[in-house]
């Protein structure tokens, strides 16, 4: 799962990098909107978190140009401006969700991953595909009657495939989720995790469809 | 008790008014008094000259006044006539009284007497002096009449034009009393006595400074708010991150950003008080304070940032071209210095160099602080003391307080602060003007 994170604030941008990877998001920060823009062209964002009073461009119109493109990734827009209208403003012009500064991590973290799962067109907490589920509060996985903690990277590796049970997704596309921009990617590393998750899982959890990627099946 | 106009004019214009009144009635009773007694006199004289014609007339007739009664004796005034020659006269009255007025203690009472000579004959007209002042005082008490009608009424009068006058102020202070405290309107105008109006647009010329004051504090206090609302966030995530470290390691790890997000909420804390501090000192004790050694004080500043200066892989020094004193409070000095040292620290990258200069410039004294540092681009250089101003994109995590209380300060000891770009290479000049304290002596 990777967010961009747009905040010009070095301290508040540092500390919720951490606060995020510790919760197995990857993470990409940038500090100001002309950046942002560039960010969002590629499009390889699952949610982004956006400060409104930023350098060079209003976040207010970043996120303005991310709807004109069309795009649908969720924004939870950050800020420290209370007044209604800039709310008002902000969900008007297609922002998911609107937090105040200061606020509490859990709080954010919640609000991300209820955006995340209404964008995957699921409703409730829980992922599933029928007869895996995965709870993004607590990073379990579930099959059956066994229940697996998986680490951060397996649960991004894992969550990925099950926000479009039945969809493959290529290499490329699932270290796109899993890493961000400055974190190193060793050539083996999808792998690696999809033999960890299958080790706790059970083998069958992911296919490998060959020369394609890999998949969760659509549950009947 | 506080004074009050009406009281006060009402009062006084009553006591005048009465004691006006006063005079009045003593005045005019006194002269209706002698007016009533003179009236009487010519009275006495005229009785006495129409008993001597008709004596003279009737010869024989004024012979028959020499009775052993009084000649004759008016009822209601009590006019008594005698021929001074009959043996009828009393005893009090002596025969040779010479012609005129004459007050003689008679049988019982006073008398008022006129002897008239008409040839060889005299008479005495006397009347109880008794029964002339009670006359006389009466007819002077009826002069009093009008003023007795007419004092009170003027007082009343004069407490209701006083108080009619009044009403307007007394709107006007209703008005004030009704105005919200934290956004008075002005007060009206119209309708206001001429003395008045300079006061009433001078009390409107102060409620738009305070309204101003007011507004501006107003928008400080939103900023400020909104300027604690990033140190908290940091702080915020960052507690929440070091209670999330799965390892002692990482724990560790964590507690470097955290102290340094109190330390940055602690130093906006101290900017926000520093500021308030000197709004609050506002014109008072400018001048005060004694001689400040300008070298003495920054080579103190430089010292104690010295450390800061080394972490960040910077080069600080002194360079002191001319002696300098300055007068005013060292406290307020060292307020403005040490907002641009923190500022050339902050924003000049490492391996830079940051120079605290002093000069002198005619009778000036110039303290500057130079760095290294990116500069500031002509166009932000007098936005840039507005308070919480920041450049967008600059890197660090100043309050953008700094320049607003070095301003304020510089603005209590009579000094100027001005940036510029420095001549020789990129970097800031910040200079600090005051004219310089010269010895009596020198």
């Amino acid at each position: 799962m990777r967010i961009l994170l747009v905040e010009d604030d070095a301290m508040i941008g540092t500390a919720l990098c951490v606060a995020l990877r510790d919760e197995a998001y990857a993470v990409d920060w940038v500090k100001d909107g002309v950046a942002a823009g560039l960010a969002l062209e590629n499009a390889e964002h699952q949610a982004v978190l956006l400060d409104l009073g930023l350098p060079k461009r209003d976040g207010l119109e970043v996120l303005r140009r991310l709807r004109s493109r069309n795009s649908k990734v969720p924004v939870i827009i950050i800020t420290a401006r209370e007044a209604l209208g800039d709310r008002v403003t902000g969900l008007d012009l297609g922002a998911d969700d609107y937090l105040l500064k200061p606020f509490e991590v859990p709080e954010l973290l919640a609000r991300l991953r209820a955006v995340i799962r209404r964008q995957g067109g699921q409703a409730g907490a829980v992922l599933t595909n029928g007869s895996i589920s995965l709870d993004p509060a607590s990073r379990e996985a579930r099959r059956g009657d066994s229940v697996q903690q998986l680490s951060p990277r397996e649960f991004a590796l894992l969550h990925a495939l099950l926000l479009q049970p039945g969809k493959i997704l290529t290499r490329a596309e699932l270290e796109n989720r899993i890493y961000g921009w400055n974190e190193e990617v060793e050539s083996n590393a999808v792998d690696f995790l999809i033999h960890s998750v299958r080790r706790k899982l059970g083998a069958d959890v992911i296919r490998n469809v060959r020369g394609a990627g890999w998949m969760v099946e659509q549950g009947s | 008790m506080s004074r009050s106009l009406q009281r006060e004019l009402s009062r006084a214009l009553g006591i005048g008014i009465v004691a006006a009144g006063i005079v009045a009635a003593a005045v005019s009773f006194g002269f209706a008094y002698r007016q009533a007694q003179e009236l009487q006199d010519e009275t006495l004289r005229e009785i006495a000259m129409l008993a001597a014609g008709h004596a003279t007339a009737s010869r024989g007739a004024a012979f028959e006044l020499a009775d052993s009664r009084p000649a004759a004796r008016d009822s209601d005034a009590k006019v008594l006539l005698w021929s001074l020659s009959s043996k009828a006269r009393p005893a009090w009255l002596p025969a040779d009284l010479a012609p005129g007025f004459h007050t003689l203690a008679g049988e019982s009472e006073r008398m008022r007497v006129f002897v008239h000579a008409a040839g060889h004959e005299r008479i005495a007209v006397a009347q109880s002096t008794d029964l002339r002042d009670e006359s006389a005082i009466n007819s002077a008490l009826l002069t009093l009449l009008p003023l007795l009608v007419l004092v009170p009424l003027l007082v009343a009068l004069v407490s209701y034009i006083v108080r009619r006058e009044i009403a307007p102020l007394r709107r006007l202070s209703a008005v004030l009393d009704a105005q919200p405290a934290g956004e008075p309107r002005p007060l009206p105008e119209s309708d206001i006595p001429e003395e008045a109006a300079s006061f009433v647009a001078a009390i409107n010329r102060l409620l738009g400074r305070v309204n101003k004051l007011i507004g501006h504090q107003r928008r400080f206090i939103a900023d400020a708010a909104h300027e604690l609302r990033s140190p908290l966030t940091a702080l915020s995530v960052q507690a929440r991150n070091l209670e999330q470290a799965a390892s002692p390691e990482k724990m560790r790890e964590r507690i470097a950003p955290l102290k340094a997000g109190i330390e940055r909420a602690r130093h906006l804390t101290e900017q926000l008080l520093d500021l308030a501090k000197s709004e609050a000192g506002g014109g008072e004790g400018t001048k005060s304070g004694g001689e400040i050694d300008v070298a003495l004080l920054a080579r103190d500043l430089i010292a104690q940032r010295l450390p800061e200066a080394g972490q960040r892989g910077l080069d600080l020094g002194l360079e002191q071209l001319a002696p300098a004193t300055l007068r005013g409070s060292e406290a307020v000095l060292r307020l403005i210095l040490k907002n641009a040292l923190e500022n050339a620290l902050r924003y000049t990258p490492a391996g830079g160099e940051v120079t605290v200069r002093i000069a002198a410039e005619g009778e000036d004294v110039l303290i500057e602080v130079l760095d290294t540092g990116p500069g500031i681009p002509e166009a932000e250089r007098e936005r840039i003391f507005a308070p919480f101003y920041r450049i967008a994109g600059s890197e660090g995590e100043g309050s953008g307080l700094g320049l607003a209380i070095a301003r304020d300060a510089a603005a209590r000891l009579g000094g100027r602060i001005s940036l510029h770009a420095r001549k020789d290479g990129t970097g800031t000049v910040f200079r600090y003007r005051q004219r310089s304290e010269r010895s009596p002596g020198a």
